[in-house]
């Protein structure tokens, strides 16, 4: 249901029919120019929140802007209140207890664990631990939109089934994980690609509390938060990362990633893949889920020969309807009927699952944000003016028309400030850090076919400028 | 919190259904699946069963063989899901114009559908049900024909599909299979519903869902037909859900989860092959509610006083 307020103007049914006849060409034309597989350049912050674990935004070229934060408490797990307990027999214990799960799996637990003993194999963490709310404005928290994405975040999130078990401390105390999405612009297209996205940068970045007490007792943590372990640890034996959602649409034979709100609105089909990464490098499909293309609540084109508004007179409904459904669809504009073809929806989830396709570019893309916020931190604590200095200059000479990069933009106030690292090696003198503007530009090659233009900064940098004033003294 | 003295309350620390102590030796046993992986359970469908709504029907998958245990507590869950439909009518005076049917779906648990009582507001995952419903829905509706009007599609689950087995570990019942069969279950039965009420339709959907179950010590997982969450504990990897069109050879809807890794594609056949078992009887349902409604089942032999519901079994071929 659109929100109430909303002043788009639907499409006429001659917009709609362009649109569709232009991307159902071989290859299509779209209104932006892309090609199909081109992503549109966007702007991503990670560590932007001081008090929550972890954060993100990202701001999309068409000026949709998303934040999300996850914070992490700790909870006590509750207690196994079977009344028969039993270590000898195999008799399964029943719980007793209003609306309570039911047993813990003391005894059917793993093979390999004793029963009784209270030590857990496998299967330690709960999917409940994730709790995530979606903000959509306009849209109240029960309507049909926030519901579905939020259901399609998590349920790719909880799907591999090793974030729970990270959120484990012990037999009586847990982490629960509260992932809280905004999306702080009005909803122009479908959000879920975007929020997805920032999803994943900002569980990236999340960090928990290094445990110091051990086993059962109550846990205590290490005050310090250099020693933080990130949630999604970056060993090279394990290359665990969260899942990514792509929204994937097709017109005709064509299928279109990244698609825009025109795009959408003549849809034929539209799925959203959610992949993650395997421990061999390889990508997985986690969920696939349709959404229902917009482009069915659009209004049908009228035929010239039942249009009255030519002087003759209109036929009667009856006739009307046979004369329109026995025109050709590519001249008049209908809305789609039926569903899409077995073999469409094979060949889209093969685009997006494949090697060196679309999934692994994005989530290349998103891994080099994270390597140069990294590379950032190093230099800053290393004290490496060289590297100031040549990114600075590299910054000099930067032309929007020229590069064919994804932008990263990092905030090494805002990283001070969390780490307690020193920012003073960027501040040599009030007018530096103006000119600077607390920005460090970090160029990451992208393969060909992610193709970003500079978008203008201006709205965050006014913003950034404030925040930077206080640090001077 | 202030005890609420207007009105006779339940007990303060909730309730729950009496549970009876086992005998020190009994064996619990799960239930295996015993069916072949691409045979479908029996499923029972009958429309008509609402008089005063535009159209209705009712969905079962009863209890395949009962099975004997000295235990009270029932071992497995069926499904029954019942539907009505209400439209096409006029939208609301003050509703702005819309050019295409307005349908909406609403799905609801009943609170005792399930072994742990769910409530009576609506929570997120039935309406999530209702989001997918809606898109198998959408698909198969001629909208354009009902400008101006909205069609109302309200599904009762009085039985659900339960996510594992009962007496299971608790790692079992995560994931949610249960949800893709009584999905695949509320496709079928809305379905029949908007037959019913005679809404356009371009054709009859039909749900169908398939799961990737581990297989015996082997990493390829077996696929499986119509999956009982409750005989695989566990051992579900992946599912999938399908709203498919059979004459048209499309897909309305699709929902998949979990790993399926490099099956995935045979999953979506197996789901819809799932569908179209499910299609057959969903046809010869709709073709006897005709037949019924033309007329035509006073002249033949029918004979009334059978009872109300009495129909040959229909042998479910793909």
């Amino acid at each position: 249901m659109p929100p109430q307020y909303s002043t788009a103007l639907p499409l006429s049914p001659a917009e709609l029919s362009y649109l569709h006849t232009s991307l159902s060409f071989d290859p299509p034309i779209r209104p932006d120019g892309r090609t199909a597989t081109q992503f549109r350049p966007l702007i991503a912050e990670t560590d932007v929140l001081p008090s929550a674990n972890g954060s993100a935004r990202i701001c999309f070229a068409d000026g949709t802007e998303a934040v999300v934060g996850v914070k992490c408490e700790v909870e006590r797990s509750p207690s196994d209140r079977s009344i028969l307990r039993s270590k000898e027999d195999d008799v399964k214990r029943l719980v007793t207890g209003g609306g309570d799960e039911e047993m813990r799996d003391e005894s059917s637990g793993g093979e390999d664990d004793e029963v009784g003993n209270g030590s857990r194999g496998r299967g330690e963490g709960r999917n409940e631990w994730v709790e995530m709310a979606i903000e959509i404005p306009g849209y109240r928290d029960d309507d049909a939109l926030p519901v579905f994405l939020s259901a399609m975040i998590t349920e790719a999130l909880v799907s591999d089934g090793e974030l729970k078990n990270r959120l484990y401390i012990n037999q009586r105390f847990h982490w629960r994980l509260y992932i809280d999405i905004l999306l702080l612009s009005s909803p122009l297209s479908y959000p879920l690609p975007l929020l997805s996205l920032t999803t994943h940068l900002a569980l990236l970045r999340t960090r928990l509390p290094a445990l110091v007490s051990e086993k059962d007792e109550d846990p205590h943590f290490n005050d310090d938060w250099e020693a933080a372990t990130l949630l999604y640890p970056q060993s090279d034996q394990t290359t665990t990362r969260p899942p990514v959602t792509l929204l994937v649409m097709s017109v005709g034979d064509n299928i279109i990633f990244d698609p825009s709100k025109d795009e959408l609105a003549v849809a034929d089909a539209v799925l959203t893949v959610s992949i993650g990464k395997t421990p061999s490098s390889g990508l997985r499909l986690l969920s696939v889920r349709t959404v229902d293309p917009p482009s069915r609540l659009t209004a049908p084109g009228v035929p010239n020969s039942t249009n009255s508004a030519n002087g003759d007179t209109a036929p009667p409904m009856q006739e009307a309807l046979m004369l329109r459904e026995a025109m050709d669809e590519h001249s008049l504009w209908r809305p789609p009927r039926g569903g899409m073809k077995r073999a469409l929806v094979g060949r889209m989830i093969k685009m997006v699952v494949d090697k060196n396709g679309v999934g692994e570019e994005v989530l290349e893309g998103l891994e080099g944000v994270d390597k140069a916020l990294e590379e950032c931190i190093t230099a800053i604590e290393a004290k490496d003016t060289e590297t100031a200095k040549q990114w600075e200059q590299e910054r000099e000479t930067y032309t929007p028309t020229t590069i064919d990069e994804l932008i990263v933009m990092l905030n090494p106030i805002n990283t001070a400030l969390n780490g307690g690292r020193s920012s003073r090696v960027w501040m040599r003198t009030k007018d530096d850090v103006l000119n600077l503007k607390h920005r460090v530009v970090r160029r990451i090659a992208a393969s060909d076919t992610i193709n970003n233009f500079l978008m203008d900064m201006w709205a965050a940098e006014v913003h950034r400028a404030s925040p930077s004033e206080v640090w001077l003294n | 919190m202030q005890a609420d003295r207007r009105r006779l309350n339940a007990p303060a620390g909730g309730t729950a259904p009496p549970v009876f102590a086992a005998l020190p030796n009994t064996k619990l046993q799960r239930q295996t699946r015993t069916r072949k992986p691409d045979e479908h359970r029996k499923l029972f469908l009958q429309t008509g069963i609402v008089p005063s709504a535009s159209g209705s029907a009712y969905y079962e998958i009863p209890p395949q063989s009962q099975q004997q245990t000295e235990l009270l507590v029932p071992q497995t869950s069926s499904l029954k899901i019942t539907c009505t439909v209400h439209g096409p009518r006029p939208l609301p005076r003050n509703a702005a114009f819309s050019p295409n049917l307005l349908l909406s779906t609403h799905v609801k648990f009943a609170p005792f559908a399930t072994r742990n009582r769910r409530g009576y507001v609506r929570d997120a995952s039935e309406r999530d049900l209702g989001a997918h419903l809606e898109t198998a829905l959408r698909g198969v509706v001629i909208g354009e024909r009902f400008p101006k009007s909205g069609c109302e599609v309200v599904v009762t689950v009085l039985e659900g599909e339960e996510d594992g087995w009962w007496a299971g570990s608790a790692e079992g019942k995560e994931g949610g299979w249960g949800m893709m069969s009584v999905l695949a279950g509320c496709i079928t039965v809305a379905s029949a519903a908007l037959v019913d009420a005679g809404i356009d339709c371009v054709d009859l959907v039909s749900g169908g869902v398939a799961a990737v179950v581990h297989g015996a010590g082997g990493k390829d997982g077996v696929l499986v037909l119509d999956p009982a969450p409750s005989e695989h504990d566990g051992e579900i990897r992946a599912a999938c859900v399908v709203g498919y069109l059979q004459s048209r050879d499309e897909v309305t809807e699709m929902w998949m989860k979990g790993d399926a890794g490099m099956q995935a594609e045979q999953l979506i056949d197996e789901a819809v092959k799932a569908a179209s078992l499910a299609r057959a009887v969903l046809a010869e349902t709709v073709k006897e509610a005709a037949e019924i409604k033309l007329g035509k089942g006073d002249e033949s032999a029918v004979p009334v006083n059978e009872g109300k519901g009495k129909s040959k079994d229909v042998v479910m071929t793909g």
